[in-house]
């Protein structure tokens, strides 16, 4: 369950990132680790993969994970209102219980139901994100269906540091940030708070009398804290967090009177891992990570025998891991390691306590070879699941492969990479052991997946092109429909193909004053079966998958102290009915924003002006949730340099 | 000048990439036929639409020339009908759409289908159903205020709210007296009397578990449709069954009830002494032998109506409810004639003749 951020890749990534300081990305030696999970460098990868690192994100307009997935070729996310609503990251047309979300290789999709807000998660303390699309299940187990977002927090020093913001909608913010590093290593500590009313003006489609967002108010508390020990071979790196969040969740927008929920997630969360170089050629690598967290649900309006709607969930999730990565005569390298983890849930809308062991194998490899005297890079992989459920004695065995390929077709400009993989993903708790219509009898969705693609790497202007071609065709979805009584059930019936052709681009403009990310894709994600005769949904496309959509990031330094960027993202139409018969128009929404710094008495000190929604769009991601409108952001940042 | 160039370049970039995007639009190509207004009969079909979805729409089939129009409210009013269509009530010539998820009342003339009034419920209603008195005034069952609401359909506002049971539901007017199905969701089993002169709860009737319809009888009686609870969903044997009770609105008592089992919903009623419910298939009661008769239509049905002159059952199958449903015709006999191919999740129906 453990993805190593490997301290000697990151390091690579840093000293090459800081040969050219008026970049912005890095376009050329970008290393990921969650593509292969061993260190690779991005234009090798067997697979479609982008990487945001913190020069690139500190500089976006963007205040959350979700802000940075969105910009993302091959991913969109499902807003359900702007700040302080639920986001969920959709990878090539799938579902957000098909991607996996890693924080410092903790896994976060939790057992409940598989989903995760990227909208709680800020990008304070974080060193980069990783966007690897494809089926990974092979490396990561159950969940990885469309893909993996690796999220790796900083190790760099952290200098003391005070940020205050504020904007429209009651937006304020307040963060501080401390740490020290010597020869022992690093310790850091951030604590922030934002809060909002998000009381923003939109006009619904039923009525064109313009209203007032209620109850979308929102408050989050954070503290987070870690550190790196630094032995003569080993780093021992801890990271904990603390998090709170108050939000009010008004539901969809279908009358003046608007919902009143009330949604409090609260959670504490450690990881600690190991790196040992036992040798030249040997990294072992140790982890443990842990997560408590209860979210509680609230809604006065449903009242039911006069009790108010009204649910607690008591999530504990608990992972070790071990893993060795050697390395080979010819630079052939291989990683073996082993995972076991719990999930445990307690609440009153599930039946029992249900406790899930999982006990994983893994095996990944980076075989070198030349074919014809081109260089071939081969990535094998292969893992064995173990999940055993304590409620009814439910056992899963699944035996995910992966084979992926890198081949040099013009070595340094060109290459070829494919990769075909199964994957898998379990029920989740509330799918098998909601108390009113959970289904014990669900089996794991299985997918097979392949993709094939140019990478261009490129000098002057175009210093890189990549268009991908891919295919994701699932098995025994998991879809709820009626069941016995007022309740829907979840059951094994859908079969789904998502075929898609992902593009981008990165461009360096005016001598590396202007540096543009480019990214497009067109997705069909349909249902291919037939659940009765006569069914109008077959051949669909599903519901809120645009067939079209695409991001551009363009960043311009004009001075060493002043950095503007703006950020596009467009998304075609989507059906809002399965059976394709209405949908929500395509929108393009714009944001900007403008960094400027100096530095006064030994203090840096940086303004960040940030125009959301640029044009104005009047728009929903999804159906009967309005975003806001244009609204600006300020944020004042003071640091020891 | 250069930096503002490039800055002026930077936000230029971007701008263009809204000017080729499409324009707004859901139509489906589709042409929606001129509904006919001079048809002397006239049977509306509510389709409830996926919750959430805002897509709830109004379908009209005329029996004479056996032609179906959709959309006939979207069509009118040039708007869609709202989220979760609940039921639908004729009175004064007119068709009152409860759109519960919208906590919204629709109200149209069945002439030419214009939009008449949009009326806006109590917050946190969830409006369930609506039912009106001799003299106009109507009667709105909240489903999680617990209370009914009082409607002045002349000054077109709210004049009273009178609490009740838990989650009330379906209701019924009789003898200066109404009557509300109080469901709890399976946890109540009353039925509240609310006296119409004085607007309170001047009586409350306990029936079977989560009682949800209500319907009039040819001899003057209210019929009382109890699903019956589930209780604890992990053990089906803890079910208490679904029953029909009848009750004498004169002496405002219960007077005579039938264990149907099951978990029956829906009620409608012949003119041969029947009365219809479904269970995933359609149930026909005999009330004066008090025979039932389950599966007597075979089949997964959502709500049924039934044209007592036409001697016709109308039956919706909601299909996976999601999709457009359709409406099965049966003769009173059970021997199926027709289908309609309608909304999604088609429900209430309303004559109109």
């Amino acid at each position: 369950m453990f993805l190593f951020a490997a301290g000697t890749s990151s390091a690579l990534a840093q000293k090459r990132l800081h040969n050219d300081d008026t970049l912005f990305f890095a376009l050329a030696e970008q290393v990921t680790v969650t593509a292969t999970r061993l260190p690779t460098a991005l234009r090798h990868a067997p697979g479609a993969t982008d990487v945001f690192s913190s020069r690139e994100i500190e500089r976006l307009p963007a205040n959350t994970v979700s802000d940075v997935v969105a910009l993302a070729p091959g991913a969109t996310v499902r807003d359900y209102g702007g700040a302080g609503a639920l986001q969920l990251a959709s990878l090539r047309g799938l579902g957000a219980e098909y991607t996996l979300v890693l924080l410092n290789g903790m896994r976060l999709n939790g057992a409940q139901n598989a989903l995760v807000d990227l909208g709680q998660l800020n990008l304070r303390q974080v060193d980069r994100i990783e966007i690897a699309r494809g089926g990974l299940a092979a490396l990561y187990g159950s969940n990885a269906l469309g893909g993996v977002i690796n999220i790796v927090t900083t190790r760099r020093a952290a200098p003391p540091a005070l940020q205050l913001g504020y904007g429209a909608f009651g937006w304020k913010q307040g963060a501080a940030s401390a740490g020290t590093q010597g020869r022992a290593g690093r310790v850091f500590a951030d604590v922030r708070y934002e809060e909002a009313d998000n009381d923003f003006s939109f006009t619904p489609a039923w009525n064109g009398n313009a209203l007032v967002r209620r109850n979308a108010d929102v408050i989050r508390r954070n503290l987070s804290a870690g550190g790196t020990l630094l032995f003569s071979e080993a780093t021992l790196s801890l990271y904990t967090d603390f998090s709170s969040s108050r939000v009010g969740t008004p539901g969809a927008a279908l009358s003046a009177t608007q919902g009143r929920a009330r949604q409090n997630d609260d959670a504490a969360l450690f990881s600690a891992l190991l790196d040992w170089r036992l040798d030249e050629a040997r990294i072992l690598r140790v982890g443990g990570s842990g997560r408590i967290g209860r979210q509680e649900y609230r809604d006065p309006s449903i009242r039911i025998s006069g009790e108010e709607l009204h649910s607690i969930y008591d999530a504990r999730q608990l992972s070790v891991t071990a893993s060795l990565e050697q390395s080979f005569p010819g630079d052939h390298r291989a990683t073996v390691g082993v995972e076991a983890g719990i999930d445990e849930l307690e609440s009153a809308e599930i039946r029992m306590v249900p406790l899930r062991r999982q006990a994983a194998v893994f095996g990944a490899g980076d075989i070198r070879l030349a074919l014809a005297g081109l260089p071939l890079r081969i990535y094998p992989s292969l893992r064995y699941d173990g999940i055993y459920d304590s409620v009814d004695e439910r056992e899963i065995n699944a035996v995910m492969p992966s084979l992926g390929i890198h081949a040099a077709l013009l070595p340094g400009r060109l290459a070829l990479r494919a990769r075909w993989s199964r994957s898998f993903s379990t029920p989740t708790f509330n799918q098998l052991y909601w108390r009113e219509g959970g289904n014990p009898a669900l089996r794991p969705e299985y997918s097979t997946a392949w993709e094939t693609g140019l990478v261009f790497t490129g000098g002057g202007i175009l210093a890189s092109a990549e268009v991908t071609a891919f295919r994701h065709d699932i098995d025994d979805k998991i879809v709820w429909a009626p069941g016995q009584g007022m309740y829907w059930t979840p059951r094994n019936v859908q079969h789904v193909i998502s075929d898609g052709v992902e593009a981008a681009a990165s461009l360096r403009l005016l001598r590396d004053v202007l540096a543009l990310r480019l990214s497009g894709q067109w997705m069909s994600a349909r249902k291919m079966n037939t659940s009765f005769p006569g069914d109008a949904t077959q051949g669909k496309q599903l519901v809120y998958v645009p067939e079209w959509s695409g991001a551009a990031v363009l960043s311009a330094a004009p001075l060493q102290s002043l950095t503007l960027t703006a950020t596009a993202r467009v998304l075609g139409s989507r059906f809002t009915t399965e059976s394709n018969d209405a949908v929500l128009p395509a929108h393009a929404v714009i944001d900007l924003a403008a960094s400027g710094t100096a530095e006064l008495f030994g203090v840096r000190h940086e303004l960040k002006l940030e125009v959301r929604n640029l044009l104005d769009s009047a728009y929903e991601v999804i159906a009967f949730y309005p975003m806001p409108g244009r609204h600006l952001r300020l944020i004042f940042t003071t640091s020891l340099p | 000048m250069k930096r503002l160039f490039i800055a002026l370049l930077t936000i230029a970039f971007f701008l263009p990439a809204s000017l080729f995007l499409p324009a707004c639009s859901d139509d489906d190509g589709g042409i929606t036929p001129t509904v006919p207004v001079d048809s002397p009969r006239k049977i509306y079909i509510l389709n409830e639409g996926s919750f959430q979805r805002g897509n709830a729409s109004l379908s009209l089939y005329l029996p004479d020339s056996n032609e179906v129009f959709n959309d006939v409210f979207e069509t009118a009013a040039g708007r869609a009908l709202g989220d979760v269509g609940n039921s639908m009530t004729l009175h004064d010539g007119r068709l009152w759409i409860v759109v519960n998820n919208s906590n919204r009342i629709e109200v149209l003339t069945t002439e030419d289908h214009a939009p008449i009034r949009s009326i806006e419920c109590l917050p946190d209603a969830s409006p369930r159903h609506i039912v009106f008195d001799d003299a106009g005034t109507g009667y709105i069952s909240n489903l999680y205020r617990n209370s009914v609401s009082v409607y002045d359909s002349v000054t077109n506002s709210f004049i009273a709210e009178i609490p009740v049971g838990d989650n009330p539901d379906g209701m019924a007017i009789a003898e200066g007296s109404l009557f509300v199905a109080n469901s709890g969701f399976g946890n109540d089993n009353t039925v509240s009397v609310i006296d119409l002169v004085t607007r309170q709860v001047d009586r409350t009737l306990q029936v079977g578990d989560y009682p949800t319809a209500m319907l009039h009888l040819p001899g003057g009686g209210i019929a009382v449709l109890c699903t019956g609870a589930s209780n604890n969903w992990e053990d089906p044997n803890d079910d208490t069954p679904g029953g029909l009770y009848i009750i004498d609105p004169a002496t405002r008592t219960v007077v005579d009830s039938l264990t149907l089992g099951g978990h029956p919903t829906r009620l409608a009623r012949d003119e041969q002494g029947h009365v219809y419910t479904i269970d995933g298939g359609i149930t026909r009661i005999h009330l004066a032998s008090k025979s039932v008769t389950k599966d007597f239509i075979p089949g997964t049905f959502y709500n049924l109506f039934v044209d007592v002159r036409d001697g016709k059952i109308y039956a919706t199958d909601a299909a996976d409810y999601v999709q457009n449903g359709t409406v099965e015709v049966y003769s009173l006999s059970g021997t199926k004639e027709n289908t309609l191919s309608v909304g999604v999740i088609p429900s209430s129906m309303v004559l109109v003749e």
